[in-house]
C-alpha cells in the first residue's frame, strides 16, 4: 500500500489538502504522480496545506513539503525522506502550498524503496551519473543563519495568493449566514481555515504590502538568488546538512534525510545521493 | 482664467488568441456562460500555469506597430485582490517586466498632427463577468472571459483634448486590428478605455488632482464623459464648492454623468509580487524579427502605396485603409484583377451598397474575391454593362455563382455590335418622331428617355456607351 498526502488529487475522490475549506472539495482530474503508480494510493491527511507538524507517518508516502515538517517527523520516526530537484516531479494535481519550493517526496523506510518509487514518479532520468565515489563535506552553506526566515517570508508570500481562491463562491467550504459579499468572505475564511492558514495569508499579506516588499520579500528573493549562485558542488559531491537546515527546499536541490542526516547534492543530482547510501 | 485638461489613458485590449493565457479553453467571445472554463481558470488548485506563446507573440506585435521596445526579458506578476469575478483571487499581469515599454502612436486631428507617447504595453488575464440577477437576488458568475489574455496600453499624460483621445482610440483600433492582434470591438468589450483627467491652469506645471473615468463603451461615450469630467473639474476650480478627489469614477452613458466608484478601488494595495511559478520568457532578437515578418502591410503604408504608385484618390484609400477587412478584399480582387481603379469603385460603390442592404459594414462584408474579380472584368471588358454588373454581384454576393457561366446561361452577353445598336437606334427614333423633334428644337434631356428606349430594345444588353454615341450620330442627321 501506498499513502499520499490528502493535496495529491484523485479524480472523483476528497482531496483536502487537510483544511476544512476543502472538505467538500472533489478532485476534477487526478494528479499526473497518482497516475504513474501501479495501484491506487490511500489518502492520508497530514496537516492543513503542510503548514504544520503531521502526526505519526503512514509509508511510504508521497507528500509536499516545503516547512519541512515531515523531513523531521520522518527522522523522528527512524524514516528516510527523498525530496527530489525542483520540477522533476509533475506539480499537476498538487494542490499548492507554495509554489516556488512544492515538490513532492516521498517517506519510506529505507532509500533503496524511497528511489524505487521516486523512479516510479519522476519526468526522465538521473541527468550526471557519477563516475567516482561521491565526495562528501559537511560545510556551512552560504547565509545558512537567514534560511529559516527566508523561506518563512517566501513561502508565507506565495501561500497568501494560493489560498486566496478559497473564497466561497465557486467550490469548498461557504459559511452559513452571511448578509454580503464582505461578509461571506469574511465568515468563510474565518470559519473554513485553520490558524496556521491564517497567520501564512496575514504574514504573507506584510510581507508583501507595499510598506514592507523590500524590507521583506524582494529582500528575501534576492538573498536566495545570492545562496543558489554561491552555492557551488566543485568541491564536493554531497552536502552534509542538518536535518533542519532549508538549502535544499530554498534552492531547489535533491536531498535524502537519512540517520539523522540531510544528505543535498547539486541540482539532477539524485544519483550522488543514491552513490552516497550504497545504491 | 483659462483651463487645460490633462489625460492619460489605459487601453485595454483583447488579444485574439485561440485560447486562454494560462490554459487551454476557448478564448472566443459569444458562448454559453461557464462553457469556455476549465479546472484552471475557475480558480481550481492543481493546475500549474502554461504560457501561451502566441499571446506573448501577439505583445510583440503591438510593441511593434507601436514603435515600442521590447524586452529582452519579459515576466508576469500576481496582483492580488478579492472579487468574485476573479477566480484564483489574483491577476497575473506584468508590473515588473512588461513586455513593452516606451512606444509612440501618431494621431492626427483638425488641429494638426501630434505624438502621443506610452509609459508601457503589459499582458494580463481578463476577469470573468458578473450578472446581477434582481429576480433571483442572486448574483451569478460568468468565467467564460476569466484568462482570456489582454493587453493594457498604458500612455503618458499627453492629451489635451477629447478629440486627440478619439484619434488616438481610432488609430489604436487600426493599428492592432490590421495587425492581426485583436479585433478591437468596443461593443464587445474587446477594447476599452479608462480616462486619466486632471485640469490645471494653462501654463501651470503642476498637475491637478487626477480622477480615473471607467465604464464607457463607444468614442462618443468617451468623449461625452471627458468633456462632463473636464466641466465638473473645472466648475470645482472656480467656483470651491465641491472638494476635487483622487478617486475613481463610474460614467453612467443614460445620465450622462460620472459617479464617485468609492470602495472597491480606492486605497487598495495589490501586493504585487513575481509570480513564483511561471518562467519569465526571454525575448531574442529573432523572435522578434520573425514576428515583425508575420505582420501585414501597416495601413499607413497600404494607403501611401495606394495613393502613390497606385494613383487611387485620397478619400478611396482612406476608406479602404480604414478597415482590414475592405484592404484584404481590395489586396485579394486586386491580384485576380489587376485594376486598382475599378476594383476600388466596384468595392465602395457597389459592393458596400449591397452589402448596407444585408446590414454589413466595411467590417464584416463578405465575398468570393475571385469571383468578385471576375465580375469586374467582364464589365470592364464591355461583354456584360454596369447594370447587368449590379444585378450579378447581388447574385455572387448572395449565393456564389460564377459570374461567367451565369452570364452565358442567362444570355446576358452585351452586345457591341454596331449594326445592332444602329438597328435598335433607328427603330426608336421612328417610334419616337416627338422626341426627335424636341431634340431637334435643343432638348439634349430627352436623349436620357430615347436611350432607355434602345436599351429596351434590346434586352438591357447593349454598351450604354456605343448606344448614345450612335444615337448622337443618327439624331444629328
Amino acid at each position: 500500500m501506498i499513502y499520499a498526502d490528502d493535496s495529491i488529487m484523485r479524480k472523483g475522490f476528497p482531496a483536502t489538502a487537510g483544511s476544512k475549506m476543502l472538505e467538500n472539495f472533489i478532485a476534477p482530474f487526478t494528479a499526473e504522480v497518482l497516475t504513474r503508480l501501479d495501484e491506487p494510493a490511500e489518502r492520508a491527511v497530514l496537516s492543513e496545506f503542510g503548514l504544520s507538524a503531521p502526526g505519526e507517518l503512514p509509508s511510504p508516502l508521497l507528500c509536499n513539503d516545503v516547512f519541512g515538517h515531515v523531513r523531521r517527523q520522518a527522522a523522528k520516526q527512524g524514516l528516510c525522506y527523498l525530496r527530489p530537484t525542483y520540477g522533476t516531479v509533475s506539480r499537476y494535481g498538487l494542490i499548492p502550498t507554495a509554489c516556488s519550493m512544492d515538490q513532492i517526496g516521498v517517506a519510506a523506510k529505507t532509500p533503496s524503496e524511497a528511489f524505487a518509487l521516486l523512479d516510479k514518479i519522476r519526468c526522465g532520468d538521473d541527468c550526471r551519473p557519477p563516475a567516482a565515489p561521491p565526495r562528501r563535506a559537511a560545510v556551512t552553506p552560504p547565509y545558512a543563519d537567514v534560511y529559516d526566515s527566508v523561506l518563512h517570508i517566501l513561502a508565507y508570500a506565495e501561500i497568501s495568493a494560493n489560498i486566496s481562491r478559497y473564497d466561497g463562491v465557486k467550490f469548498g467550504f461557504r459559511a452559513e449566514g452571511y448578509t454580503d459579499l464582505d461578509s461571506l468572505y469574511t465568515k468563510t475564511r474565518t470559519e473554513g481555515f485553520g490558524l496556521e492558514a491564517k497567520l501564512s495569508a496575514m504574514m504573507g499579506c506584510l510581507v508583501l504590502s507595499r510598506e514592507y516588499y523590500e524590507i521583506y520579500y524582494e529582500k528575501a528573493l534576492k538573498i536566495r538568488a545570492a545562496v543558489k549562485s554561491a552555492l557551488s558542488f566543485d568541491e564536493y559531491d554531497i552536502l552534509e546538512l542538518p536535518v533542519e537546515s532549508h538549502l535544499a527546499v530554498l534552492c531547489g536541490l535533491p536531498s535524502l534525510t537519512v540517520d539523522g542526516v540531510q544528505l543535498a547534492a547539486d541540482a539532477g543530482g539524485e544519483a550522488w545521493l543514491r552513490k552516497a547510501v550504497g545504491l | 482664467m483659462k483651463y487645460e485638461v490633462v489625460m492619460g489613458l489605459e487601453v485595454h485590449v483583447e488579444l485574439a488568441t485561440e485560447s486562454k493565457l494560462f490554459c487551454a479553453c476557448s478564448a472566443k467571445f459569444g458562448a454559453e456562460p461557464n462553457e469556455n472554463v476549465c479546472p484552471a481558470c475557475a480558480g481550481m488548485p492543481g493546475m500549474p500555469a502554461v504560457t501561451n506563446k502566441r499571446a506573448i507573440e501577439l505583445g510583440i506585435a503591438a510593441g511593434l506597430v507601436t514603435n515600442s521596445e521590447i524586452a529582452r526579458v519579459t515576466a508576469f506578476d500576481k496582483k492580488n485582490y478579492f472579487y468574485p469575478d476573479l477566480p484564483t483571487g489574483y491577476q497575473i499581469t506584468q508590473l515588473f517586466a512588461p513586455i513593452c515599454r516606451n512606444g509612440s502612436v501618431e494621431i492626427e486631428t483638425a488641429a494638426g498632427k501630434k505624438t502621443i507617447t506610452l509609459k508601457q504595453i503589459h499582458i494580463e488575464q481578463d476577469a470573468g463577468k458578473l450578472v446581477h440577477d434582481v429576480c433571483a437576488g442572486a448574483s451569478l458568475a460568468d468565467f467564460n472571459r476569466a484568462g482570456v489574455p489582454l493587453i493594457e496600453i498604458v500612455s503618458n499624460p499627453d492629451f489635451r483634448a477629447a478629440e486627440e483621445v478619439v484619434a488616438y482610440l481610432e488609430k489604436l483600433r487600426s493599428l492592432l486590428s490590421f495587425a492581426g492582434i485583436s479585433d478591437c470591438k468596443m461593443q464587445e468589450g474587446s477594447m476599452r478605455c479608462d480616462v486619466n483627467l486632471s485640469v490645471r491652469e494653462t501654463g501651470a506645471k503642476e498637475y491637478g488632482v487626477r480622477t480615473e473615468i471607467k465604464n464607457m463603451n463607444s468614442l462618443k461615450a468617451i468623449a461625452a464623459a471627458i468633456e462632463f469630467e473636464a466641466q465638473r473639474h473645472i466648475g470645482a476650480l472656480e467656483t470651491g464648492c465641491e472638494e476635487l478627489v483622487q478617486e475613481t469614477r463610474r460614467w453612467d452613458d443614460a445620465l450622462g454623468e460620472t459617479f464617485s466608484m468609492r470602495g472597491k478601488e480606492d486605497a487598495a494595495d495589490y501586493r504585487y509580487f513575481p509570480d513564483p511559478e511561471i518562467p519569465p520568457v526571454p525575448v531574442g532578437e529573432d523572435w522578434i524579427e520573425a514576428v515583425r515578418q508575420s505582420l501585414p502591410e501597416p495601413a499607413e503604408t497600404k494607403y501611401e502605396r495606394m495613393t502613390g504608385t497606385l494613383g487611387l484618390p485620397e478619400t478611396d484609400a482612406r476608406i479602404i485603409t480604414g478597415s482590414k477587412n475592405l484592404s484584404e478584399l481590395f489586396d485579394k480582387t486586386l491580384e485576380c484583377y489587376n485594376n486598382p481603379r475599378e476594383v476600388v469603385n466596384w468595392i465602395i460603390v457597389e459592393l458596400l451598397a449591397i452589402a448596407k442592404g444585408d446590414n454589413k459594414g466595411e467590417d464584416d462584408v463578405r465575398i468570393d474575391c475571385e469571383k468578385f474579380a471576375k465580375l469586374i472584368e467582364l464589365v470592364d471588358s464591355k461583354t456584360v454593362n454596369r447594370n447587368t454588373g449590379k444585378k450579378i454581384l447581388l447574385k455572387v454576393f448572395e449565393g456564389g455563382v460564377d459570374p461567367a457561366a451565369y452570364v452565358e446561361e442567362n444570355k446576358l452577353g452585351m452586345v457591341s455590335d454596331a449594326g445592332a445598336i444602329d438597328d435598335a437606334v433607328r427603330e426608336a427614333l421612328a417610334e419616337n418622331d416627338k422626341s426627335v423633334a424636341e431634340y431637334r428644337d435643343g432638348n439634349q434631356k430627352v436623349i436620357g428617355f430615347l436611350m432607355g428606349q434602345v436599351m429596351r430594345k434590346m434586352g438591357g444588353k447593349a454598351d450604354p456607351k456605343a448606344v448614345s454615341e450612335r444615337l448622337v450620330y443618327w439624331l444629328g442627321r
